[in-house]
């Protein structure tokens, strides 16, 4: 059966694939300015890392943290351990959870304040959906900026689907 | 539990906000030449329509040797219509199978006529991920050609309207 738990995984290896491209990319292409939901690489990774920390400390029952987006000075290192390091951090505490906590529901707040009630496994599944549609859109950023050999980060590719 | 059935329920109602938007636009933005995966959303579209199709006909058994769209002549109406209602098709094909059917595994011959068995759950999760993937690259495309107001077309916005009724 298709758990929660692989797809968390899939995550970490559909951001894995992201730092392995962008390994040899010279540091200022990040912070290129392209037209896009995020104006940059860097910001449409650090939004992606923003919302896997921001679900976890949510699910551990934690204040809203800092977001990465809004203090990060580090460099192309930092963020991209950092964009996976947030994703296995995820997976990992998730790994520890029973099932009756997946099938529970989570009360939490926006950022506007506005309180919402959701499915444990819903919200799970949002966050990967939500870094796979970023992802996407980081690919076509690529693309903008000239690149055009990329990584394959389909779920067929990740379970070896023909 | 999660329930499949309503992820890919979120399928079809992702892909009707991105009909929906277009519906409003110039057939000329569809076609306009952006560099993305697929160099025009027309073409985003027809790829994840294409997906679509040949994975549903593949957990029915049947196997297809080229890219259905290959085929498609219709207008831009009708190419949304057939989008949705392949979108559709998955919710109801689902509706009326049992676990053991989800956590099986269906064989078909991929386009080089190749034998795979695979589990339907996972094929499912693939078809909704891969279009998430290209839906989020069709914002950016629009976002290149000037458009900025968009609906979320997150997961979480999806639940919470479910959430609503």
């Amino acid at each position: 059966m298709y758990t929660i738990h692989r797809h968390l995984q899939f995550n970490v290896w559909a951001n894995q694939k992201v730092v392995d491209m962008l390994a040899d990319v010279d540091e200022a292409v990040f912070e290129k300015e392209v037209i896009s939901s995020f104006p940059t690489i860097k910001k449409t990774l650090l939004h992606i890392w923003d919302a896997q920390l921001l679900w976890l400390t949510r699910m551990k029952g934690g204040k809203t943290p800092i977001w990465p987006s809004a203090e990060f000075t580090g460099g192309k290192e930092e963020l991209l351990k950092g964009l996976v390091q947030s994703a296995q951090d995820l997976a990992d505490y998730i790994a520890t959870c029973d099932q009756a906590f997946l099938d529970s529901k989570l009360t939490y707040k926006n950022m506007k304040l506005i309180e919402y009630t959701n499915g444990v496994e819903e919200i799970l599944f949002h966050v990967v959906n939500h870094g796979t549609f970023h992802r996407g859109q980081f690919i076509t950023m690529m693309r903008e900026l000239g690149y055009t050999s990329f990584e394959n980060m389909d779920l067929s590719s990740y379970f070896r689907l023909f | 539990m999660y329930n499949i059935q309503k992820h890919l329920q979120y399928n079809a109602w992702a892909n009707e906000k991105i009909v929906g938007f277009l519906a409003n636009v110039d057939d000329m933005v569809l076609d306009t030449e952006i560099k993305s995966s697929f160099p025009s959303i027309r073409k985003t579209i027809m790829h994840v329509w294409d997906a679509q199709q040949i994975w549903f006909l593949r957990l029915r058994g049947e196997s297809i040797s080229g890219w259905p769209s290959q085929e498609f002549t219709g207008d831009t109406k009708e190419l949304f219509s057939a989008f949705i209602e392949s979108s559709h098709a998955f919710v109801n094909f689902i509706a009326s199978k049992d676990k053991d059917y989800l956590e099986g595994k269906v064989s078909y011959k991929n386009m080089k006529g190749t034998d795979f068995s695979n589990p339907v759950d996972v094929i499912l999760f693939h078809v909704v991920n891969h279009g998430t993937f290209h839906r989020g690259q069709i914002l950016t495309m629009l976002r290149e050609l000037g458009f900025t107001s968009f609906e979320s077309q997150d997961l979480i916005a999806y639940y919470r309207l479910e959430n609503q009724v």
